[in-house]
């Protein structure tokens, strides 16, 4: 909300430069985002010296004077009884600026040219003088000079951060108030403002006051706890003074007519919001304060129509909603500039009603902000008193007569009586970590309170109305604790208490995956979870059915990413398209799922490999494409704590994405499905834009996270030399290598083997190819003979020759 | 032939060989050739060798008066030949060392690298810290309920509160109706605090935990907004922990990731969940507190948002807030890592732009 300076000044003795009133607030839970000055209103006003003042020719009540401003002279038209020679007054020359947006021009008037002209307070948007008529000056004013510097008022406007607890301070006096207790200062007391405080010495009499003409009626106490109506005869609507109207337009409001003015300046005043209905435009006697009705609606003074349901407070007159209660009020009940009765509501009405009515209409009014949060209802009369009083002084008509004011009737179903806070100084004190004296604390907490009781060791507290945050002792801790600062509070060391944190194997898991593809030359990928609905298309996986979001941000961020994939390919894409063709990436995140009508999340581990691998050129190891293999061995080699694993062709899941012949699923030894690798789908790269062949990977970390084996004991190294041979088969090239691999493994003696090449050319013949097996030999007991390892050999290859169809290929 | 003359004829020629050798010794020039010649004499079927292997045939005497000569010869000998050897050996590796070409200004062979996110660094900076000061990592759904977002954390329905947190929801609604509340869908989590109540719920006090983790706010996306972003939250519970514990341990954690020298500002704020809530700033890294753009002229910049934890939320999940007191805190891991790296735009953390993570090693 935007604090006018000046008008904290109305309430507050201060005179703390808004630079430093707005650190004191941040010191006291209110942060200023912003501070405005804002200049006199006007310019190019200066001092004349009026030379002379002749009867206008033409004009009985206008005159004709002769003003010099120090350096030329000139001759302007005046229509006020004061203008006399030889006197200094305010000049606005030819193209100055009013605070009214008004801009001097040369102008005739009645048959005479008027060269600028002399101004009121009022026109300059001063504080009136005690008569009407032009301003004038003290005779020792020099000629010439600026008024905007001699006469002008400048403001500070404080964009202050009013956070919810605090719906007492979204007002003027409010955070004058605050400040008050801050500073031990006492309030100044409520006046009328600065800007009538003079005219208003000339109070009208107390005419007749007319009774009032409408029964109040409350359907809904619960939501309406108190409803006040006064009425007024006799308005003149129109413009507010020039005053009221900076006033306004210093914390961002636009002025409307005087009556709606008064009704915002209280609410940014005091913080009660108001309402104004013009009394001729209400139908029946009575006003009803009720739930809207099915198929009601009302056309509110947004010029909007809006459909009210059940669940809506509305006022109503005798044909139907004339305002939606403590939102926004309807246009035709509203005051116009023909209003001349008018009723004038102070409510209160309850947050939560407020709330759901403005938030299901989407009205957000300086009226919703305030009752949602929290009105006193203490400060309804209040406000409805001041309002009248302005209402009075400032909506008269131009023959003089006050408007006349009925008795306000004051409808209060309920009355929220607030228990006492009570509470030791000691237990403030322990909340705090501090060692306040118990008169400190009691001291402190009377400057804010209703009233303070001391009972032996404990205080009771009252809270002021308008506080309905105070609830519990800690809210009154904080309370001490801001006033006395938290920059008293002392700093305790840590409360170290000696405590092995507990390991989290998901953590375990994360960071090890992101140590060892670090390690690989992965770089680490952060993405949106949210897609469009044309990634989820260009996945290509139906059977995926992504998480929708009900209010998306937009339409292309609708979706929950059903796989980590479609952000790599988002990230490769995006790098491609950069000149970045070779990369490695790989992310560690949450991926979504609707599964069995539930939303499901898990967390996941995936990677791309795109173009060549090292990413930049060397002129001694040189890049090569990034495979099937590569993938196959970052997953193995990831996957090497889990024991073995399983490669299963599938298409099903994250599987789809990947090519049908290199692609395939992981699973445990159990056949429990972890994840997937190979190349990307042809199809795939395609809609993304990739040019280069791309492989990839994907895991499901909560299925690796759970209690992974037990750390396998420690195996004794043989200390006898391993024998290693060379066995060069051929075999059919529909031969798998596992089908291989499988008639090694029992081999007698062999420790391991590894397939040292795979070759296939015109040498070998049309449908074969050629493996070379590294073999190695070694026992734990013992060393190996020379014809021990040939027989083992033998028999491996006459296996291979058994199951396999293999030959040994001479070399 | 007599014993004596026997032994004056193998002084003769033991002599003469070892002559021969120490002079062929002088001559050879290289390694092989030293090789060569240690072979010819001292190898096992070399000449000294064989001949003093014919010394046992001569009388004891004349074997005592010539065996240790002998052997000292022999031993000479076999010194120069290993001095010769090492000399050579020398000589031979300044010769490889003279002749190798190579341009060590060549770049090297670069080892497969690559680097961790900034975020994660951050986040496992933070860890780390606050790992050392007991804390335990614990996690939480990012698709939460109405309850465990708000209403647990003392966010009732229809409160003005809840204007904090601008909230993605789901299309789908949870499956039971009790995690429903005033909005029956599901939502992404607008804070990692719901972690806090799904451990006090799951754990008894004292309890010290982090959970850091991703966060969702629905709002607009610019270049210091992100509808996507990560926070490290803390929570402590035992008896008697009060506003100045939590000053003292957070005015070591942010030392702890600022550096020793930083300076801090605490002061109250408000957050529904905590009571009295507080926040931490850090005096301004880049200008010191004089005041620059990034601090908006103020000195300071803004890192923590903390509190006690409100006596409704301990009731929330049964602990009895007469008894336990605590305190929780939570930064945003994105504006540390903007600071830390002088990012300007929280945008980059998510377009995995190769050039950008290959920045922070």
């Amino acid at each position: 909300m935007k604090f006018s300076y000046n008008w904290l000044r109305e309430f507050l003795p201060i005179d703390l430069p808004a630079d430093d009133l707005s650190r004191r607030l941040l010191l006291l839970g209110f942060e200023v985002s912003d501070i405005q000055t804002l200049g006199p209103g006007f310019e190019g006003v200066v001092v004349g010296h009026i030379l002379e003042v002749h009867k206008h020719p033409n004009a009985d009540r206008l005159w004709l004077c002769r003003v010099t401003d120090g350096t030329s002279e000139l001759s302007i038209v005046c229509g006020a009884d004061n203008v006399s020679a030889g006197a200094r007054v305010p000049v606005a020359r030819v193209g100055a600026r009013l605070p009214n947006g008004r801009s001097i021009e040369r102008a005739k008037i009645r048959g005479v040219e008027s060269q600028g002209m002399i101004c009121s307070s009022a026109e300059l948007g001063l504080a009136p003088s005690a008569h009407d008529g032009i301003l004038v000056l003290p005779p020792e004013t020099p000629v010439g000079a600026d008024a905007a510097s001699l006469l002008g008022e400048t403001d500070a406007v404080l964009e202050v951060e009013i956070t919810p607890n605090r719906p007492d301070c979204l007002s003027h006096l409010g955070l004058a108030r605050e400040l008050s207790i801050h500073f031990d200062v006492a309030l100044k007391p409520l006046s009328l403002p600065a800007g009538i405080r003079s005219s208003a010495a000339s109070a009208p009499a107390a005419n007749a006051k007319p009774a009032p003409s409408r029964r109040i009626e409350i359907k809904d106490p619960d939501a309406c706890s108190r409803y006040i109506a006064r009425e007024f005869h006799g308005l003149r609507v129109g413009p507010s003074p020039v005053w009221l109207a900076r006033r306004l337009e210093s914390v961002g409001l636009r002025p409307i007519n005087n009556l709606v003015d008064i009704t915002n300046f209280v609410l940014f005043d005091l913080g009660h919001p108001l309402h104004a209905f013009d009394l001729d435009a209400l139908r029946g006697d009575t006003v009803l304060v009720r739930p809207a009705k099915a198929g009601e609606s009302l056309r509110a003074l947004d010029g909007k129509t809006y459909a009210l349901a059940p669940s809506d407070l509305v006022i109503a007159d005798g044909t139907g909603p004339v305002a939606i209660a403590g939102v926004i009020g309807g246009q035709p009940t509203g005051a116009t500039g023909k209003t001349t009765r008018a009723l004038l509501e102070s409510a209160h009405f309850e947050p939560a009603s407020v709330r759901r009515t403005s938030r299901r209409l989407g009205i957000r009014t300086d009226s919703s902000y305030r009752f949602e949060r929290g009105t006193d209802p203490e400060a309804a009369s209040l406000a409805s008193e001041r309002a009248a009083r302005l209402i009075e002084t400032l909506c008269a008509p131009a023959d003089g007569q006050a408007p006349l004011s009925a008795d306000p009737t004051d409808v209060r179903p309920r009355r929220r009586a607030r228990p006492c806070i009570e509470v030791e100084p000691e237990r403030i004190n322990r909340i705090l970590g501090t060692s306040l004296p118990a008169q400190t604390v009691a001291g402190l907490l009377g400057r804010m309170a209703e009233s303070v009781t001391v009972k032996g060791a404990t205080l009771q507290f009252r809270p002021p109305s308008y506080r309905a945050d105070l609830e519990t002792p800690w809210d009154l801790a904080e309370e001490v604790a801001r006033h006395i600062g938290y920059d008293q509070i002392p700093q305790e060391p840590s409360p170290v208490r000696l405590h092995a944190p507990k390991p989290n194997p998901t953590q375990t898991l994360m960071s090890s995956l992101r140590e060892k593809l670090g390690a690989w030359g992965f770089s680490e990928a952060y993405s949106y979870d949210f897609i469009s609905a044309d990634h989820r298309d260009r996945l290509g996986t139906p059977e995926l059915s992504p998480v929708e979001i009900l209010n998306p941000l937009s339409e292309d961020q609708a979706l929950l990413r059903p796989t980590l994939l479609v952000s790599l390919l988002q990230s490769a894409s995006y790098n491609s398209n950069r000149g970045a063709r070779n990369v490695r990436l790989f992310e560690i995140g949450k991926s979504y799922r609707v599964e069995n009508g539930e939303a499901a999340e898990s967390l996941g581990c995936a990677g791309i490999l795109t173009g060549d691998f090292p990413r930049t050129p060397h002129w001694k190891r040189k890049p090569s494409p990034s495979d099937f293999f590569d993938v196959k061995g970052v997953v193995e080699s990831l996957l090497e704590p889990y024991g073995s694993l399983r490669f299963v062709a599938s298409q099903n899941g994250d599987a789809a994405c990947f090519h049908p012949k290199a692609g395939l699923a992981i699973a445990t030894e159990r056949g429990r499905l972890i994840g997937a690798a190979g190349l990307l789908h042809p199809a795939l790269l395609q809609r993304w834009d990739l040019r280069e062949p791309a492989a990839a990977f994907c895991l499901d970390l909560d299925a690796l996270a759970e209690p992974a084996d037990r750390p396998r004991a420690f195996a004794a190294m043989s200390p006898f030399p391993p024998i290693v041979r060379d066995l060069s088969i051929t075999v059919d090239d529909g031969v798998s290598y596992s089908e291989i691999a499988a008639c090694l493994k029992d081999t007698e003696s062999l420790a391991s083997f590894d397939p040292v090449d795979v070759y296939t050319g015109s040498e070998i013949g049309a449908g074969k190819k050629s493996l070379t097996l590294r073999l190695t030999f070694l026992r734990q007991d013992r060393t190996l003979r020379d014809s021990e390892v040939q027989a083992s050999l033998n028999g491996a290859l006459a296996r291979l020759e058994k199951a396999c169809g293999a030959a040994l290929r001479e070399s | 032939m007599t014993a004596k003359t026997d032994s004056k004829a193998w002084k003769e020629s033991w002599e003469t060989r070892c002559r021969e050798a120490k002079e062929s010794l002088a001559g050879h020039a290289t390694l092989e050739a030293l090789e060569a010649l240690r072979l010819k004499y001292l190898g096992r079927k070399g000449s000294l060798t064989e001949l003093l292997k014919t010394l046992k045939d001569l009388p004891l005497e004349a074997r005592r008066e010539l065996g240790g000569p002998a052997n000292a010869q022999k031993e000479e000998i076999l010194g120069l030949i290993e001095a010769s050897r090492g000399s050579l050996e020398h000589q031979s590796r300044e010769r490889e060392i003279a002749g190798t070409r190579l341009d060590p200004t060549l770049p090297g062979v670069p080892s497969p690298q690559g680097y961790r996110h900034p975020l994660t660094q951050i986040i496992a900076e933070t860890a780390d810290i606050l790992g050392r000061l007991g804390f335990s990592w614990a996690e939480g759904p990012l698709i939460e309920t109405n309850y465990y977002n708000f209403e647990a954390l003392n966010i009732p329905a229809h409160h003005p509160a809840r204007d904090m947190f601008d909230t993605f929801y789901l299309k789908l609604a949870p499956k039971s109706p009790e995690a429903a509340g005033e909005h029956g869908n599901l939502l992404l989590r607008t804070h990692t605090s719901p972690v806090q109540i799904r451990r006090m719920e799951s754990a008894r006090p004292p309890l010290r935990i982090i959970s850091p983790g991703r966060v969702f706010r629905h709002e607009a996306v610019d270049a210091t907004h992100s509808a996507v972003f990560h926070q490290v939250e803390g929570l402590y519970v035992d008896h008697h922990v009060t506003l100045a514990d939590l000053k003292g341990t957070l005015h070591a954690f942010m030392q702890a990731l600022f550096g020793p020298k930083t300076r801090t500002r605490f002061r109250p704020s408000f957050f529904p969940f905590t009571e009295p809530s507080a926040e931490m700033d850090v005096q301004c890294l880049f200008c010191s507190g004089s005041g620059c753009g990034l601090c908006k002229r103020s000195g300071w910049l803004e890192i923590l948002g903390a509190g006690l934890v409100h006596p409704n939320v301990f009731k929330a999940v049964d602990y009895d807030p007469e008894a336990w007191s605590g305190f929780a805190f939570g930064l945003g891991i994105e504006r540390v890592a903007m600071l830390r790296w002088g990012i300007p735009d929280i945008r980059m953390f998510y377009q995995n732009d190769i050039r950008f993570l290959e920045q922070f090693p």
